[in-house]
């Protein structure tokens, strides 16, 4: 009986704070759509490039500029020829 | 729940231009934070507001700014 009053009170309170007013309402939705949208974001390129590590341009970089010799130096070289 | 049967109009004793005001002010708070949120929703993917607001909230902020290594920018 306490747990169903206290469950009852804990819902008063969302609808007294939130959908009692129009204002409230709107507000928590945009508010729930600006934070929805940036940590969304944000998880979705966390699991990209966990999902593809080894594969992006960050990960190989060192290889490739190691194996062509530090990259512009020979560049400079050959447009001064 | 207690149904309501008829529109429950107020009577306003002392009709004033500041009165009317000072009843709505709540409610206009609310709508001008609402407004914000929309606001903030529909230019979350613009840079000028990305750099001038959203990178600067605490915390969070760092999603929104970008750190390119100096090396892979051009010029």
């Amino acid at each position: 009986m306490t747990s169903r009053t206290s469950e009852f009170s804990f819902y008063t309170k969302i609808y007294n704070s939130i959908f009692k007013r129009n204002s409230t309402f709107v507000a928590t939705v945009f508010a729930g759509t600006f934070i929805f949208q940036a940590s969304f974001d944000s998880a979705i390129t966390r699991w990209y490039e966990n999902h593809n590590k080894g594969k992006l341009w960050k990960d190989i970089k060192p290889a490739i500029l190691a194996r062509n010799g530090g990259g512009d130096e020979d560049a400079d070289e050959d447009d001064d020829e | 729940m207690i149904y309501s049967t008829k529109p429950a109009y107020k009577i306003i004793s002392n009709i004033s231009k500041l009165s009317v005001l000072k009843s709505y002010t709540p409610d206009l708070i609310l709508w001008g934070g609402a407004g914000l949120f929309a606001v903030a929703t529909f230019t979350d993917g613009i840079p000028k507001f990305k750099d001038t607001f959203y990178s600067k909230i605490p915390y969070v902020g760092d999603h929104w700014q970008y750190h390119p290594d100096p090396e892979d920018v051009s010029n």
